[in-house]
């Protein structure tokens, strides 16, 4: 009675655990405060001794309540209200538990999980999945068992091998249930981040410094050690903030399609749908944008593409070529030349401290890196713009304030530039053979219209960008973590449908004769193999007493006597009445239980 | 043969449990959702609960698969009383857990069946007195997640003698109450009574009740008195009628019960000589319930 009790009481325990753990995975460490107490119960409850008083109780239930009432008005009101029932329950838990609190503690348990699949999407979702799975099903099967049952080691394997096959059948249904190209209602994204409206100067480093992967670059080949990432383009600065041209919108198309391209490449790319851009990140300039499930806006003029409606999901694919011809005259670029007046007369003293080659860009980008230092920069001025204070008194800065001040002194020299915001990383997985763009990968560089195209160029001194090296298990890691986001958290209605036509031609091979034929002539041979190992199994494993019985029963049999259903050992030997079957099995009883030398049961087999 | 068992097989009955009821609308309320949101790691749970649900059904129509159940005896089962019957169960290769034999009156519960037979004790109460046929048994289970209660009636025609009733109230009460108080006595002699004198010893007998103090010239024997009492004889006339065999049974119960020995009498059909014990109680009562 006490160990079946016991093990109730481990399933509710892990539950609780497994819950915090996906909290913490998912929302931060805030969660494991409301979790703690529960714990706390479960260790007083095991050491036998009751912690609060029903009154106190009563007392800290109410404290709760008011201190969740501002909490309901964040954001996420349904999480809210199921951290303040698992606080209650908590509170239950110290007070009086009783066998009801464990079926509450697995049904929160359960909805904190799933709540957690919005917001928990890597690897470890899948580990805690066939953890979580297992302890329900051992959970409702324990809800059968009476109490005064033990559950034995080895039945104990025999649940969790059965639990386990029943986990593995669930993973093949996921791949097979159908998926829905159409949603019936909608729910509004407000996450967003990778979303520049407009960029302070000295502003992109301070919020990219995580690690976190933002999505990976699959090039057809890779020509480069490195690869950039455009995301966002701004033309307008103002001594401190760069901003993106205000009639952005002249020239959108909804689609544009240029075909017929020799040079054309293919670049996919991989989102994680945990951070969502409000602009498409594309390598170089797209020429063709190719996604179901929004639509692309994308001025020709700018080579900028955003989305007009922000989708929940996104998942596309861009065939990108080398700059094409692009009929855009020099006319029709003034803003390109605008350089804010606060900065103006700071900027001239600079170029005249410049020493021009032949080559104007490279020579101001030979000044900058000999001048400056890369490092970091807060402005601190109040009575001079931020770029000024970089360029004349700090001489120390990252990436934004090395492109802002090289766009701007080309700009002094009649260049059209503007700024590129996006990543520049230099890490390749080898195995899964992509780019991995991390937050901390962000970048900022220039571009300069020449000839009819926009060319890249970075001032930023080279080599300061670390290159990460990794493990070898860490790119493994990163390629399962990929595997897991294209073939199981993105699995679509198109991937689904996919795999039918892939497996549709092999199907109507197979329905031909000679196909089906041979297929029949497989699953004999399968049927006939099995068959084999069967009786190899049989002949090689199985013990001696055992094969003995098998030979009682063939001699019986060729007596004229069969074993009834039902019948035992004995009763059918003295129905028989042979008295060397009563003394067979006395001695088989003898060696099956009673741990006796099979040599006995030898010789009267040898009677037979 | 085996197969053709299991083509010609009795349906077997569901009842949903409340918890199977709770987690089928729950599986379709979280269907509708994951197929509306399109996340694919709700799609994992909602297949997990899916397959759940066809392992229940699937695992509990196995469970109680190839079932072969046979009444072998009983134990005493008075009218109006739950007595046991017991039931020879065995199963075939795959074994059944959490099995629940019932009668009309009551279930017996066994936690795990193999193809060894088992013997288990199914408990009955019997309504009318003599040989009663229970026609089919039946055998439920929850197994394995308690969502479905699955049952089958298998036939066992099995014929259990029910004996008549022992509860009455008898009006016997000056002959029973004296005894009990003690206020009987006998004149046999015996060696569990009070102490009566002395007589000589005779050779062969026990050495234990020699007097030894007065035993100087020739051994003496101490004599006592027996407990025991005259046998009673009950008689029943030729057509007794059903209350007179239940006042009977009851008397008898109660005798053998305070230790007299009881024999019964039959006009016509048998004499059964008095004697004492629970065998003789059993047979007592089977020749009342077989009249």
């Amino acid at each position: 009675m006490r160990k079946a009790f016991v093990y109730r009481y481990h399933t509710s325990y892990m539950i609780a655990v497994l819950t915090i753990l996906s909290a913490m995975f998912g929302r931060g460490i805030h969660l494991v405060l409301f979790f703690l107490p529960l714990f706390m119960s479960y260790i007083f409850r095991l050491s036998g001794r009751v912690v609060l008083r029903k009154r106190e109780g009563n007392i800290i239930a109410g404290i709760i309540s008011i201190v969740f009432i501002p909490l309901f008005f964040s954001k996420d009101v349904f999480v809210m209200a199921l951290y303040y029932l698992l606080g209650l329950l908590t509170l239950k838990l110290f007070v009086s538990f009783e066998r009801k609190d464990y079926d509450h503690v697995t049904l929160l348990g359960f909805l904190a999980f799933s709540l957690s699949t919005v917001f928990l999407y890597s690897i470890w979702y899948m580990l805690l999945f066939l953890v979580f799975g297992t302890l329900i099903a051992f959970y409702l099967f324990l809800r059968i068992v009476p109490d005064y049952i033990e559950i034995t080691g080895k039945s104990l394997n025999y649940i969790f091998g059965t639990f386990a096959i029943i986990m593995v059948f669930s993973l093949m249904l996921f791949f097979l249930l159908p998926r829905n190209p159409y949603m019936l209602f909608g729910m509004n994204v407000t996450q967003a981040s990778g979303d520049f409206g407009e960029l302070e100067v000295g502003g992109l480093a301070k919020d990219a410094l995580s690690s976190r992967v933002l999505l990976r670059v699959k090039p057809p080949d890779k020509q480069n050690n490195f690869i950039y990432v455009r995301s966002r383009v701004f033309v307008s600065f103002d001594g401190a903030k760069w901003s993106s041209l205000e009639n952005w919108e002249t020239g959108v198309r909804s689609r544009v399609i240029i075909s017929e391209n020799p040079g054309m490449r293919t670049m996919r790319f991989r989102f994680f749908p945990a951070v969502r851009f409000r602009y498409v990140p594309l390598t170089e300039y797209p020429v063709l944008l190719l996604w179901e499930k929004g639509r692309f806006a994308f001025n020709r003029n700018l080579m900028e593409v955003r989305i007009e409606k922000r989708p929940v999901k996104m998942d596309y694919t861009v065939f990108s070529t080398p700059l094409p011809n692009i009929p855009l005259t020099v006319k029709m670029l003034p803003e390109y030349l605008e350089v804010p007046e606060s900065v103006n007369r700071y900027l001239r003293n600079i170029i005249n401290s410049i020493s021009f080659s032949r080559d104007t860009l490279g020579s101001i980008i030979d000044f900058l890196r000999k001048n400056y230092k890369y490092g970091r920069f807060v402005p601190e001025m109040d009575t001079i713009p931020s770029i000024v204070e970089f360029l004349l008194y700090k001489k120390k800065g990252e990436c934004t304030e090395f492109a802002t001040a090289f766009v701007l002194l080309a700009r002094m020299l009649g260049y059209r530039t503007r700024l590129v915001v996006g990543f520049l990383t230099k890490e390749f997985n080898p195995v899964g053979g992509y780019f991995i763009v991390r937050e901390k990968d962000a970048h900022a560089w220039a571009e300069v219209f020449e000839k009819g195209k926009w060319v890249r160029y970075d001032p930023t001194p080279s080599g300061l960008f670390h290159v990460n090296l990794i493990a070898k298990i860490r790119e493994y890691y990163d390629y399962v973590q990929y595997l897991w986001f294209t073939r199981v958290v993105e699995y679509s209605y198109r991937d689904q449908m996919h795999v039918a036509l892939k497996i549709m031609p092999y199907y109507w091979k197979l329905r031909t004769v000679r196909a089906g034929k041979l297929a029949g002539y497989i699953i004999v041979a399968l049927l006939l193999l099995s068959m084999i190992i069967y009786r190899l199994y049989a002949m090689l494993f199985i013990s001696f007493h055992k094969k003995a019985l098998r030979h009682f029963f063939r001699y019986m049999k060729k007596n004229g006597f069969v074993r009834n259903r039902g019948e035992t050992l004995m009763e059918f030997a003295i129905r028989s009445g042979d008295k060397r079957a009563e003394e067979f099995v006395k001695e088989y009883y003898e060696v099956k239980y009673g741990g006796k030398s099979p040599e006995g049961l030898k010789r009267i087999l040898k009677s037979f | 043969m085996k197969l053709k068992n299991l083509l010609n097989r009795p349906f077997d009955r569901v009842k949903i449990t409340p918890l199977g009821r709770f987690f089928s609308v729950f599986t379709l309320f979280f269907g509708i959702a994951t197929i509306n949101s399109g996340n694919n790691l709700l799609y994992m749970i909602l297949a997990y609960l899916l397959i759940l649900l066809f392992a229940s059904g699937i695992l509990s129509t196995v469970n109680i698969l190839f079932l072969h159940v046979q009444a072998t005896g009983q134990e005493a089962i008075y009218k109006k009383r739950t007595g046991n019957i017991i039931l020879k169960v065995s199963k075939g290769k795959i074994p059944g857990f959490f099995l629940y034999f019932c009668t009309d009156t009551g279930c017996a519960f066994l936690p795990v069946l193999t193809s060894r037979v088992a013997l288990i004790k199914v408990p009955y109460k019997g309504k009318k007195r003599g040989i009663q046929t229970i026609s089919d048994i039946t055998v439920y289970s929850l197994f394995p997640f308690g969502f479905a209660k699955r049952w089958r009636n298998i036939r066992i025609d099995a014929k259990v003698i029910v004996f008549p009733a022992i509860d009455r109230d008898v009006n016997d009460e000056y002959v029973f109450r004296r005894y009990l108080q003690g206020e009987e006595s006998s004149s046999k002699r015996g060696f569990d009574g009070e102490f009566r004198g002395l007589r000589r010893y005779k050779a062969g007998e026990s050495l234990y009740h020699i007097h030894w103090k007065k035993s100087f010239k020739e051994l003496n024997l101490k004599e006592f008195g027996t407990m025991e009492q005259d046998s009673l004889v009950f008689q029943l006339s030729q057509d007794p009628s059903e209350d007179d065999i239940d006042n009977v049974a009851s008397m008898i119960h109660q005798w053998l019960k305070a230790g007299k020995s009881v024999g019964l009498f039959a006009e016509g059909r048998f004499f059964v000589p008095p004697s004492k014990g629970s065998t003789h109680e059993y047979n007592l009562m089977k020749r009342l319930a077989l009249l």
